[in-house]
């Protein structure tokens, strides 16, 4: 089935965004007395120290995230060097690069593979906006696909521009502020439909379920969350939407 | 003074080299002796201790923006959309008002960055006509969302902090040194004619030269190969 | 402003006589202007005729297909609509190797079903070029053995280059509409389950470097079948660039072969040069030519660095990128950023050159030696490295010329083909420098000529470095590039050319030019037709690697699957450039 999306002709439109109801953040692990807390926090002081990061290259930024990586900015300094190419044992996807339409649906894969809780920097200007590419066949932001917790503006940010986001992002875990601002960030999945009321995520678990034969888009007004059933969105551990 | 072709010969492995363990020796020797001279000599080894350390950008560097302003605090930006023509990202939003109290001129009221669609190019300082937006060495631009990366008048404005000793400094701008604009006493509207030094040159203005003129065609060759 | 421009005696073939009494009539020469390359203007009845003949006539001997640069003429002044000519036209750019000219075949086409018959027959490397032309196009090759969308995704409606297509339209992808290959769907044949399977390799895996997907049938760890698939990094350059101003294409060009923007930008600014005519001072080209070099020399390190994480050498990554961040730290001080430099301008360059720029460069070169010489002393007589290296992914002479290669991948199956020699740019032809090929077309031959490539690059710089003009960067021609800003600020006349040329942009003369320089990975070509008007009216890109991947799928076949990552790293895939 052909689904057009909303034209980007008109100048910095975002037609047809509305914002999703948000789910509950990252399941917390706080009790009411002393000790869990202070597990709580000895697990976001880890958890801030050993990112490992999944570098979903797709670009011009992926050349520098491999100099962050190289001697010069050596991203060893923060814990982060484990760069695993598997997305089910990393924790930080770093999303470097143009996401372009053909390849959002693997994105939304990869992210989904990946185990909670994960973090997601969208670096570079192209993963976080589209960036001078609005075009016909350029994801206008990955926040369309996948939650973002930080963006790093640049094109390409320089390598100590994106250290500074991931450090932005340990001081974020380790604040314990995590469930309050993915409560507040930005989510805008992309609508398909033209009535703003009546749309539904283009990438929503319904759509992008990996299924032998062919899947019709749902049509207008029924809602991704029929798709599934609860349980079903609980096991595919995607409980933050 | 000319290219040459050269055809790489790949020499036939030695036994040696055949014997696999003396060019590993050879290699790990290699790489013993980078760690030895770094162990060494500590202070010059390459990385960055980033947060602490920096490196140092060239004044060229192109970073977040800045809008200058005259000596009365005022921009010095007269909303003449320039830059946002000259965008190739889309990225700047203007919307002129007349000033008030200087009726004669215009004055941006909304100038805006989208830093998120910004892809640092140096446009927007290449086409204003007032020296009024440079750019900083500023390059610390994460956000948590997208909404804080829009940057307004008040974030724009040059601040002291830009440029003190512990601030980023001027980056990608139009001139380094002295403002080549004259003050406003000195400027006159018609100013140098450029006319009678481009005609000096021999330059038709407001035509193109005619593209060169093609060749007789050229003899066929002598015998047909083949 | 003189127009040293090369080519002028070509502006008619050679052949000529000889396709007249052969094709009688049905061949005309176009006139065109002498920077430009001949052309042939055929119909969709006599193609594959005058193809054949291009070919295989030893007087005209076209061996390699270089581009299909397709335009779609509705919005041109004066086409009339249903008039003569056609709405569409497809160009085939093609280059005979041995008499060392290029040729334009052109075939205008209706506007009704525009149908060509399909040269893959004749030159194999126009098959993905005829299914870009009829994804993006519309055009439609018939006899084509596979014609199916290739940028695009099989969700998409229309035909993204057409004049009429909206920019902005975008189509919802799932997984459904990404390749579905017959190689996928016999997984599911129980005759075949046990003997072979089907191995889906990319977009997000580690050695694609970037987003290449390639659908593998292998037998145990032998592939048996292959089908590769691009389009996963489609950003849309051109359509981009139709809806920009010639100088806002610049920023576009460094993000196509993001390891050596300066290429990019100066393949770029030299094509609109030469259909403006214009020369830019020697300063300029010395500065343009060493930063080209540079660039090339990053280019190699990375394909060569990045290539050997994938085989597991990771020692030498960090010596490659060593030197890389260290023409970094000269880069940024040219232009301002260390990746996507923005630093060619139409007539010269956006700045001058910082102030200490010769000795700066000439101090990066005893490193980068040092560097390449690490990786050399590691890796070219070790054991490990041959057997992976050595005699796998070969490519004959032949199979590369008919598969399109150029650059480094070309020479190293044996074909001198070096534009920088051939037909020097810039200040190529003041300079003496080795082009390096290799007789056996193998990975292992790959490798060793881009690092005797680095070395002439040194070369270059170092002759270049020695007598590098002084005097002014940038044409004097301020209706194309920016006054100074002292006149801008300070003169009338200074700020009215400054305000033309921000709002209306470079005027480039009605026409069109196919320009061609060497960028890291082979012939880099522009095909731009402008309108007159500021904004380009089409800008088709020859990517050197489009042709090296569309080849991948036949060059692993039958080898093993880590010989497979070995050849991909080696051919040096740059998705930017690949898929625009």
């Amino acid at each position: 089935m052909k689904t057009p999306l909303p034209s980007l002709s008109v100048r910095n439109a975002v037609p047809g965004r509305i914002e999703p109801p948000l789910g509950p953040g990252m399941p917390s692990t706080s009790g009411a007395d002393f000790l869990t807390t202070k597990l709580d926090v000895a697990v976001q002081w880890a958890q801030s120290n050993s990112l490992w990061p999944m570098p979903f290259g797709t670009a011009c930024c992926a050349i520098e995230f491999m100099s962050v990586v190289s001697s010069h900015y050596d991203l060893a300094r923060f814990g982060a060097e484990v760069v695993r190419f598997s997305p089910r044992q990393a924790d930080l996807l770093i999303v470097a690069g143009t996401v372009v339409d053909k390849l959002a649906p693997v994105l939304k894969k990869v992210y989904d593979q990946m185990a909670e809780p994960k973090w997601v920097i969208s670096m570079g200007v192209c993963a976080s906006t589209g960036g001078f590419y609005r075009a016909y066949h350029v994801v206008q932001g990955i926040d369309e696909i996948v939650p973002v917790d930080v963006y790093v503006a640049g094109c390409p940010p320089t390598p100590e521009n994106l250290i500074h986001g991931i450090m932005e992002l340990q001081k974020m875990i380790q604040s314990g502020d995590l469930a309050r601002h993915r409560a507040s960030r930005t989510f805008v999945p992309i609508r398909v439909g033209t009535d703003p009321d009546l749309s539904i995520p283009a990438y929503s678990d319904g759509v992008m379920a990996h299924t032998a034969g062919k899947k019709e888009l749902p049509s207008i007004g029924e809602t991704a969350e029929s798709e599934l059933g609860a349980s079903a969105r609980t096991a595919a551990g995607d409980g933050n939407r | 003074m000319a290219a040459r072709v050269v055809t790489l010969k790949r020499p036939e492995p030695t036994v040696l080299e055949h014997l696999y363990l003396p060019e590993i020796f050879k290699g790990l020797a290699r790489t013993f002796s980078h760690l030895l001279k770094n162990f060494l000599n500590m202070k010059g080894l390459p990385t960055i201790q980033f947060p602490e350390m920096r490196r140092k950008y060239s004044e060229r560097f192109r970073g977040r923006h800045i809008l200058k302003t005259r000596e009365d605090g005022s921009l010095r930006c007269v909303a003449c959309y320039m830059c946002e023509t000259n965008c190739p990202a889309d990225c700047i939003k203007i919307v002129a008002g007349e000033h008030p109290v200087l009726a004669y001129e215009k004055y941006p009221t909304v100038f805006e960055i989208d830093l998120l669609r910004c892809v640092m190019c140096g446009y927007c300082v290449d086409a204003c006509p007032k020296d009024a937006i440079w750019m900083t060495k500023d390059y610390e631009l994460a956000f948590f969302d997208r909404k804080s990366a829009v940057l307004g008048i008040p974030e724009l404005t040059e601040k002291p902090s830009d440029t003190d000793a512990a601030g980023p400094g001027y980056g990608y701008r139009p001139y380094e040194g002295e403002s080549p604009m004259k003050k406003a006493g000195e400027f006159e509207p018609s100013g140098i004619p450029l006319l009678p030094a481009l005609r000096e040159r021999g330059l038709a203005i407001n035509r193109m030269p005619p593209p060169p003129p093609p060749k007789p065609a050229a003899p066929p060759p002598a015998a047909k190969a083949g | 402003m003189s127009t040293t421009l090369r080519g002028l005696d070509r502006s008619t073939v050679s052949f000529g006589p000889l396709l007249e009494q052969k094709l009688k009539g049905r061949v005309t020469v176009e006139e065109r202007p002498g920077f430009d390359i001949p052309t042939l203007v055929t119909d969709a009845g006599t193609l594959k005729e005058a193809a054949l003949f291009l070919r295989d006539d030893p007087a005209a001997a076209y061996d390699l297909f270089l581009d299909l640069a397709s335009v779609d003429r509705s919005k041109l002044p004066g086409h009339v609509e249903g008039g003569p000519g056609g709405r569409f036209q497809a160009n085939y750019i093609l280059y005979s190797t041995k008499r060392n000219e290029h040729l334009r075949l052109r075939v205008n086409l209706p506007e009704k079903d525009p149908a060509a018959p399909s040269l893959t027959g004749v030159w194999p490397a126009a098959n993905w070029f005829e299914r870009e032309a009829w994804d993006l196009m519309g055009i439609r090759f018939d006899g084509h053995p596979n014609l199916q969308r290739l940028l695009t995704h099989n969700g998409f409606v229309g035909h993204a280059l057409r004049k009429d297509y909206d920019k902005g339209q975008r189509w919802l992808c799932t997984e459904e509409d990404l390749l579905q290959t017959e190689l996928a769907a016999k997984t599911d044949d129980p005759a075949d389950m046990f003997e072979t399977m089907t191995l889906n390799f990319g977009p997000s895996h580690p050695t694609t470097h970037g987003t290449l997907r390639i659908v593998m049938r292998v037998d145990g760890e032998r592939i048996v079948a292959a089908e590769s698939e691009c389009g996963y990094l489609h950003r849309c350059f051109e359509k981009m660039s139709e809806t920009h101003t010639w100088v806002q294409v610049i920023p576009y060009t460094d993000r196509l072969n993001y390891c050596s923007p300066m290429i990019n930008g100066n393949g770029y600014a030299l094509a609109v040069e030469k259909m403006l005519g214009i020369d830019v001072p020697q300063r300029a080209k010395a500065a343009r030519t060493v930063l080209n070099e540079f660039s090339r020399i990053m280019d190699h390190l990375v394909c060569i660095g990045a290539n050997l994480v994938d085989l597991g050498a990771l020692t030498n990554f960090w010596y490659a990128f060593q030197p890389r961040e260290e023409i970094y730290g000269l880069l940024e001080a040219c232009c301002g950023a260390r990746l996507t430099s923005s630093y060619a301008r139409i007539g010269g360059l956006a700045k001058d050159l910082p102030e200490n720029f010769v000795e700066w460069s000439r101090s990066l070169l005893p490193t980068i030696r040092d560097r390449v010489a690490d990786v050399d002393g590691l890796i070219t007589k070790n054991k490990i490295a041959w057997k992976r290296l050595r005699g796998t992914g070969v490519v004959t002479k032949e199979q590369a010329l008919a598969w399109g290669f150029t650059g480094p991948c070309l020479r190293a199956s044996g074909v001198a083909y070096d534009v920088r020699k051939d037909n020097p740019y810039e200040m190529y032809g003041d300079v003496d420098f080795d082009v390096p090929i290799a007789t056996e077309g193998d990975n292992f031959a790959r490798y060793i000529v881009r690092i005797e490539e680095i070395r002439q690059s040194m070369r270059i710089i170092e002759q270049i470095l020695a007598k590098f003009p002084k005097g002014p960067i940038n044409s004097d021609d301020y209706r194309v590039i920016l006054p100074p800003k002292e006149m801008v600020y300070n003169e009338m006349e200074g700020l009215i050319y400054h305000f033309k040329l921000v709002f209306e942009g470079v005027k480039v003369p009605a026409g069109e030019i196919y320009s061609y320089t060497e960028g890291a990975n082979g012939e880099l070509g522009f095909s731009l037709v402008s309108d007159g008007s500021g904004f380009p009216y089409r800008v088709k890109v020859r990517p050197p690697c489009f042709p090296l991947f569309a080849a991948y799928e036949k060059i692993i076949k039958g080898g093993m699957v880590s010989d497979a990552v070995a050849t991909l790293g080696l051919l040096n895939i740059i998705a930017g450039e690949l898929d625009r």
